[in-house]
């Protein structure tokens, strides 16, 4: 009886098992291979795009408050010293002078080294920049621009890749000396290793060290549910070998290098050491020193344990840790041991995530999402450069909210409890000649409502466009033409109406101007009905408002809504010789490798004349002067600005639209339901404008508009609006278009004696 | 007659030999004040135009028409510089990258004549030839009070008329 089969047959199944099991574990290597190569042969990661803001200019003689600097270069990751700055990045205020090592500089259109200047501030002004260490005069220098948002996709992770050749040798070295020892010698799996950890975490009775390999690490984190399970170890040590068959070892420690997690930015995630060496010490990863080497890779093991800003202590001794263990293994002298010891952790701080100009952002992502699909935003890494101005928009938006609030005091009939409810506002800022966005508040609080008030929403602009359509009517009337002021009532189909002003206005006419001036009603119907008002609709689409224009005398009270944007719009047109320009807010958009997809120019158009863009402005300017927005000099602002208030029927809208040759701003007021605001734009928007321009005085130039050939100057008599005569009362010069200027003689006061003519003739001659 | 200049019938010959004309000095600085008082009224002597350039002309700093020259002179030279580098780059023939800049230069100074000149070239050289036409009525607008940059501008107008003129043939 056989009791125990005979070896060769124990031998022959034995073998045939292993067979068996090789073929099994060759096929699953194989069919693991494909999946690997699929993933690293594609994208390997994530990387959401970013939105940046636009750069900032500094040039001798702009105004510039030393707070707002100090912010600017704070937020653009520049650290502030106690003496020179040596590299870059870095900046010190002593007295007038700031000196500062400008960051390189990396744009579509532009790459700049970064190199050390020295401005001098004196007075609220930059006096002069001086490149540093030469001191040649410098025009002007650009800093960089800043982070707006992310487009993180499920994970947000936060990622800048690099490649082996870029990463120092220390760097690399270190994260061997840290994590894998003999990653150069094993297939992926150090049996030695595993053995060593389990004696010294024996020995220590605590985990001192892991015997995960680089590559395991790598199957874990790429591949793998992070579940500690018999079959997830299985499954792990498989990709491990069939990683180790296909990849060398320097591509295998590259992706690691990109893959690894080292912290956190708020909620996302940083992975890289690409990542990390801006988020901990603002700098590229080549420039890494050693120590920061060693630190970066003394955390892999807990990072948010070791983390150099939460556990200082604790990350000092693992840097320690990993330089001498650096060391042992021959990769670093004893001399740059020693060194690496004594230099202290700086690490640069950092921002949580949050989103800045988000009504602006949501702007963006609208059209953007015209061009790219969310996942792709979200994953190619895409870099989005824009028109905002992070200083104007911080402006902005502390004017509108310390306006609501100041309003809201004022008026306690203007509170209310339902935070969906209150009181509202908007504030848009733009460069009239090139169009650019510089801020964009579309409401109070993004929170709350994210309805983009300046986009999506349509109101009545009320006597906001009365410029518009004075100035399509500027070839039939001059800024001297008499308009009537009498309470007069028009048939409108068959039902009648009756204009109104607000307030008394006991002129019985005024002139344009002084219907601009003062805001006047029923001169403004006037003008309209005696210039057309099918005409005055039809020529107001030049304007470009997407909105229709209702061909009724109302129009000239701004009966018709408006897209706010749009409005402030047609506004740069006056600013900007008759020329509107399209509201730029995207400029380039430009992948990974820094190829431009997306570039976007000025873009302008003629929409009236320079003559006629400079009347109305020149109007407007009076409105400042001495007519409804006159609160504007008595709160200080004396350079030359035109603008324009806005109130429609029963406060709804309260508007104050201002401008200069380069810097324009449209401020809105009003409930979303249409409850009366119980006071007028002068009272509720115009406030919030001087707050914001007194705020930001580098923006604004002191320039005055420039006098257009086509237009000329002359002396009226205000009562007939026609060339002023002896006698005339209160003569005063007026602007003409050369096309539409008036060529008789006042009437009124012309007839006289022949001395009265003699002298108008010999008053003609030397004139 | 101007200067009271008094002329006595004597031969030259003889005066000069009887040295009585330099004997004379009351006549002789007569001749010299009459001398000059011709010179004066010959006038200036008329100076040609500078010639416009074949090729693009260097930017310089000019200042809007009607400026008093105070007060914003700074934000004039920023420009400038953005300027120059705008007109680098399209003699480089980098039109896109050119454009950025000078769309920069007229953001700070919207009376920056040359920024416009050079964007109308860099849009007559892209062929968007709208676009030139637009900043070219700008660039004259601002350059009106220079002459030789007044030439350009008109010179440039006929070119791009010519550029759409011969788009629109073919």
């Amino acid at each position: 009886m056989k009791i125990f089969p005979k070896p060769k047959k124990l031998v022959l199944c034995a073998g045939l098992v292993l067979l068996l099991v090789l073929v099994l574990s060759f096929g699953y290597c194989w069919y693991l291979s494909g999946r690997i190569e699929s993933r690293f042969s594609g994208r390997r990661w994530q990387i959401p795009s970013t939105i940046y803001s636009d750069t900032t200019l500094l040039f001798a003689g702009k105004r510039v408050r030393r707070s707002a600097l100090h912010e600017k270069l704070r937020k653009l990751g520049y650290q502030e010293k106690s003496g020179r700055p040596e590299k870059k990045g870095e900046y010190h205020f002593a007295g007038n002078r700031l000196a500062i090592f400008l960051k390189d500089l990396q744009l579509p259109d532009k790459e700049r080294p970064g190199f050390p200047a020295v401005l001098e501030i004196a007075g609220g002004r930059i006096q002069s920049i001086r490149r540093g260490g030469t001191g040649k005069p410098l025009p002007l220098v650009e800093l960089g621009p800043e982070i707006l948002m992310q487009f993180f996709g499920k994970k947000r992770e936060l990622r800048h890749v690099v490649s082996l050749e870029e990463v120092p040798d220390y760097l690399a070295d270190a994260v061997v000396a840290a994590e894998d020892r003999r990653f150069y010698k094993h297939y992926g799996v150090d049996p030695a290793a595993i053995l060593r950890a389990a004696y010294t975490n024996l020995r220590h009775l605590s985990i001192r060290q892991g015997g995960s390999t680089l590559t395991q690490q790598l199957a874990k984190n790429y591949f793998l549910t992070p579940e500690r399970t018999f079959r997830r170890k299985f499954h792990e040590l498989f990709i491990t070998l069939t990683i180790e068959a296909m990849y060398s070892k320097d591509e295998i420690l590259e992706i690691y290098l990109n893959e690894i997690y080292l912290g956190q930015k708020g909620s996302a995630a940083i992975h890289g050491m690409g990542k990390a060496a801006y988020f901990y010490f603002g700098k590229e990863v080549k420039d890494l020193t050693l120590s920061e080497s060693a630190v970066l890779a003394g955390i892999i093991r807990g990072p948010n344990l070791l983390s150099p800003y939460t556990h200082p202590q604790d990350c000092r001794q693992r840097r320690d840790q990993v330089l001498r263990a650096m060391h042992e293994e021959g990769m670093i002298s004893r001399a740059q041991l020693e060194r690496a010891l004594e230099a202290p952790i700086r690490t640069v701080g950092f921002e949580k995530y949050s989103r800045r100009a988000p009504y602006f952002l949501d702007y963006v992502s609208q059209q953007l999402a015209e061009l790219y699909s969310e996942d792709i935003l979200a994953s190619m890494g895409f870099s989005i450069y824009t028109t905002l101005d992070t200083g104007v928009q911080a402006a902005a938006e502390q004017a509108l909210e310390n306006g609501l609030a100041r309003l809201e005091k004022e008026i306690p009939g203007l509170r209310r409890k339902d935070p969906g409810k209150k009181l509202q506002g908007a504030v848009v800022v733009m460069q009239p000649r090139t169009g650019n966005i510089l801020a964009m508040v579309g409401g109070r609080d993004y929170a709350e409502s994210q309805f983009n008030r300046l986009t999506q929403a349509r109101r009545q602009p009320g006597s906001c466009f009365k410029p518009i359509v004075t100035a399509v009517l500027l070839d039939k009337f001059t800024p001297a033409d008499p308009l009537s002021n009498q309470k007069t009532t028009y048939m409108i189909g068959d039902r009648p109406w009756t204009p109104e002003n607000f307030g008394e206005m006991p002129y019985k006419k005024l002139s344009v101007r002084d219907m601009l001036r003062l805001s006047c009603n029923r001169a403004a119907v006037d003008m309209v009905v005696r210039g057309g008002p099918a005409r005055v609709a039809e020529r107001v689409k030049a304007f470009d408002f997407s909105t229709p224009m209702r061909p009724y005398p109302s129009i000239a009270l701004g009966a018709s809504e408006v897209i706010p944007l749009e409005l402030a719009r047609a506004y740069c047109t006056f600013a900007a010789d008759g020329v509107a320009p399209f509201p730029l807010s995207v400029r380039d958009v430009v992948d990974e490798a820094g190829t431009v997809l997306v570039q976007r120019h000025m873009e302008i158009n003629d929409v009236i004349s320079p003559g006629k863009a400079f009347l109305v402005t020149s109007m407007l300017q009076s409105v400042v002067r001495n007519g409804t927005a006159r609160a504007l000099v008595e709160r200080g602002l004396t350079f030359p600005l035109a603008g324009k208030t806005g109130t429609t029927n029963e406060y709804r809208d309260t508007w104050f639209i201002g401008y200069t040759p380069d810097f324009l701003a449209l401020v809105w007021v009003g409930f979303d339901n249409g409850d009366p605001v119980q006071t007028t734009g002068a009272g509720a928007a115009l406030p919030i404008f001087a707050d914001l321009l007194k705020s930001i005085p580098g923006y604004i130039s002191g320039r005055s508009f420039t006098v257009p050939p086509d237009v000329v100057k002359k002396e009226v008599c205000p009562l007939s609006g026609e060339l002023a005569v002896f006698g005339c009362p209160d003569a005063y010069s007026e602007y003409f278009l050369k096309d539409n200027q008036p060529r008789k003689k006042c009437h009124i006061h012309g007839r006289g004696g022949v001395f009265r003519k003699a002298f108008d003739g010999i008053k003609n001659i030397f004139r | 007659m101007a200067g009271g200049v008094c002329l006595e019938r004597l031969s030259m010959e003889s005066r000069i030999s009887s040295g009585k004309l330099f004997a004379r000095p009351v006549c002789g600085f007569c001749v010299i004040v009459l001398l000059v008082f011709l010179a004066a009224c010959a006038g200036k002597q008329p100076v040609s135009p500078k010639p416009v350039e074949k090729g693009l002309p260097a930017p310089e700093i000019v200042e809007a028409p009607g400026s008093s020259g105070r007060g914003d002179n700074y934000r004039t030279a920023a420009s400038y510089s953005l300027t120059q580098e705008g007109y680098r780059l399209l003699q480089k023939g980098n039109y896109d990258d050119a454009i950025r800049v000078l769309e920069r230069a007229v953001g700070i100074n919207p009376a920056d004549g040359p920024g416009y000149f050079y964007l109308a070239e860099a849009w007559l050289k892209k062929e968007n030839f709208r676009l030139s036409a637009r900043f070219n009525e700008l660039a004259r607008l601002y350059l009106r009070e220079h002459p030789y940059w007044s030439r350009c501008a008109e010179a440039q107008k006929k070119r791009i008329e010519q550029a759409m003129h011969k788009s629109a043939g073919s």
